[in-house]
């Protein structure tokens, strides 16, 4: 219950921060006229929402008791360790270049589910997919699109 | 208007190839299940960014049908639809392969979109250019009230929780009111960096939400050991066309297929491109009604289920006029009806474009050469769907989960900053990633969000500027007869999507009951 719950509070405290926040904006007060005026409203709206929310999962909770299907502590590993990569790709992007920060990045992502179907699994795949992968983002995106891609600080881009 | 001039863009051998490639492109990603046409744009968007305007949006054009197109071919060989719209093609087309007519079924299934598609064609070249007169007498309190129907409408599509729908469409107006006003230059919600005064850009934004998030849900997935795409290989093991079987034989004649289904056809692509311009009704509505209107008006009503053709082309059909329907509303007051057109519309902006009536009057020509890149994409269908079909099929087989989820990843969070350079869009795209993986996890659609992030700074100018006009009255609103309309639809909307909920509890209890 407090699990499925959360999500309802955070939206409840986001849109009490939103009306706050819209109260300190300058010219606040000027009604339609202020920037404050439609956050507002968004603000109610969604604290509204909310608390319908969180009376229906009250209600359901009498009902529903059981954990959401699959959703193991492996899982949930699996999804922290693509979300951390993919934010230290950016700042990654920055420093060494996007084609070895693209290099790194896939190639973790390519290893760890070879890994996870097959602990056996050869090396040599994974490096083979990755350079499949990088020639294919060199292709469209440097050669086919000319698109500005990160040169790295470190490397004096 | 010069139509030569038209006919001449049209028929660019660069355009053609693009809207072909963008097909191929398409019903590529389409067949592989578990990925959409939403998956398939948001993929290509970034490429189109150094493209100018017409060959940007033949791509794209091209993808949106040849994804819609795609999923009918794992659906039919994997009995894995690879969009939820295809499931109603099963229904008729699984036991057609079962009894050795996969080549009829496809062929069938193919033909029917093609021509579903081009006939949708036709009617929104005839809707659009008598639209246009209504749509210009629209004011900014009409088009207020368009934009919160077209956000209501969207939102009562979560049928499990009506409150976290239009949860969700709040979150996105509130994600829309940061950077600068509308109406003074105040930045609000940017926390002092200069990037956000132009607010969260809506192309990296949408391609987090549907391109990133679903690289992190896949990644999950195959990490602790699920089908990474949703695909369940041994079901590929009851077909007749998995690697190194005997070639599916072709013993009918696909004209002759076509001739006999041909009103079949003809209303399911009326139902399709009709459901396709009602917000949110979508391609999965469009399958399901016109296959029973398919079996109402079937002389052999008993034969639907068991593998009947009228089955299969009535759902393709159908689902294939949906794209062209869905360009109605997107083009003539920039409201998307869809994740694929919100998509669509983000990118039409970045080119210059900016849908809404003004547009529909003021460029005819752009509306005729995106009607004439929706023909050429819906005879690709017709034309690669045949040749290619087979091999597809087989190359469902061939390509592993896990690249997959690595393709999405990289291109997605890469296309993120393509367009300026800026890696602050790629953090942008990782965020939005993050937000949309979030909020599937925890059963709020992401839908209503994107939708709301695209039409909330239009919706808050709209109804600011229309206060301000009247000098803070709210009349105007509920007195012009276009808006009483609207509101009718909107609260219609709302009870529908109330009822939807408690039938669906009540089923549900009902069936634990049984258990």
């Amino acid at each position: 219950m407090i699990t499925r719950a959360l999500p309802a509070v955070a939206f409840i405290g986001f849109g009490g921060w939103l009306w706050l926040a819209s109260g300190r904006l300058p010219m606040a007060d000027m009604g339609p006229r202020g920037p404050a005026f439609f956050p507002r409203i968004v603000a109610i709206a969604l604290v509204a929402c909310a608390l319908w929310d969180l009376l229906g999962t009250a209600m359901r909770s009498a009902v529903v008791g059981s954990p959401a299907p699959g959703d193991t502590l492996r899982s949930r590993l699996g999804a922290v360790i693509v979300i951390t990569l993919s934010f230290l790709y950016i700042p990654g992007m920055s420093w060494i270049g996007y084609f070895p920060a693209t290099a790194v990045y896939a190639g973790a992502i390519l290893w760890m589910l070879a890994r996870s179907a097959s602990p056996g699994a050869g090396i040599q795949r994974v490096v083979l997919e990755t350079t499949g992968l990088l020639f294919t983002a060199w292709l469209l995106f440097d050669a086919l699109l000319g698109a500005w891609l990160p040169a790295g600080r470190l490397f004096g881009g | 208007m010069n139509f030569l001039e038209i006919a001449t863009q049209i028929a660019d051998p660069v355009n053609v190839l693009l809207v072909l490639g963008g097909c191929l492109f398409g019903i590529v990603v389409g067949a592989i299940p578990g990925l959409s046409a939403t998956m398939a744009i948001a993929l290509l968007v970034p490429f189109t960014y150094n493209y100018d305007i017409l060959p940007a949006t033949a791509l794209l054009l091209g993808i949106y049908c040849g994804g819609m197109y795609g999923g009918v071919i794992s659906a039919l060989l994997l009995r894995v639809p690879g969009v939820p719209a295809n499931a109603a093609t099963m229904l008729d087309g699984v036991p057609m392969v079962e009894r050795g007519e996969a080549d009829r079924a496809l062929s069938i299934a193919t033909l029917s979109s093609g021509i579903g598609g081009i006939i949708s064609v036709v009617v929104l070249a005839c809707a659009i250019t008598s639209i246009a007169p209504l749509i210009l007498q629209f004011s900014t309190e009409e088009y207020f009230v368009l934009t919160v129907f077209g956000i209501v409408v969207i939102a009562t599509l979560s049928r499990d929780s009506l409150a976290r729908g239009l949860i969700s469409a709040v979150l996105g107006l509130a994600l829309a009111t940061v950077g600068l006003d509308p109406v003074v230059p105040v930045p609000r919600f940017t926390f002092g960096v200069p990037n956000m005064l132009t607010g969260f850009p809506v192309v990296p934004a949408l391609i987090g939400l549907f391109c990133v998030a679903q690289g992190f849900s896949m990644f999950e997935k195959a990490f602790s050991g699920g089908p990474a795409a949703g695909v369940d290989r041994a079901a590929s093991l009851a077909t007749n066309d998995r690697p190194g079987a005997a070639p599916m034989a072709r013993r009918h004649s696909r004209i002759g297929d076509i001739i006999a289904l041909r009103w079949t056809i003809l209303r399911s692509a009326l139902i399709g491109t009709f459901l396709g311009i009602v917000p949110a009704a979508g391609p999965n509505v469009a399958s399901f009604f016109s296959y029973s209107e398919a079996r109402r008006w079937s002389r052999n009503p008993e034969r639907f289920g068991k593998g009947a053709p009228e089955g299969v082309a009535a759902t393709e059909a159908a689902n294939n006029a949906v794209p062209a329907g869905a360009l109605l509303p997107a083009l003539s007051f920039g409201i998307p009806g869809d994740t694929v057109t919100a998509i669509l519309l983000g990118a039409f902006m970045l080119q210059g474009y900016a849908p809404g009536p003004l547009f529909v009057r003021d460029n005819p020509e752009e509306i005729w050469t995106m009607m004439g890149f929706l023909m050429i994409a819906n005879i690709g269908i017709i034309v690669l769907g045949l040749v290619l079909m087979h091999r597809l099929a087989r190359l469902i087989y061939v390509v592993p989960p896990r690249l997959i989820c690595a393709v999405i990843c990289v291109f997605g969070i890469a296309g993120g900053f393509a367009y300026s350079g800026q890696v602050y869009e790629a953090l942008i795209a990782v965020s939005f990633g993050l937000l949309g993986y979030a909020m599937e996890k925890t059963g709020y659609p992401v839908v209503p969000l994107s939708i709301a992030l695209l039409l909330g700074p239009q919706m808050e100018t709209y109804f600011r500027q229309s206060l301000i006009a009247n000098s803070g009255s709210y009349a105007q609103f509920f007195t012009r007869p276009i808006c009483n309309v609207l509101w009718l639809i909107v609260v219609a909307s709302l009870w529908s999507g109330l009822r939807g909920m408690r039938e669906a509890k009540s089923a549900d209890a009902g069936a634990k009951k049984e258990d």
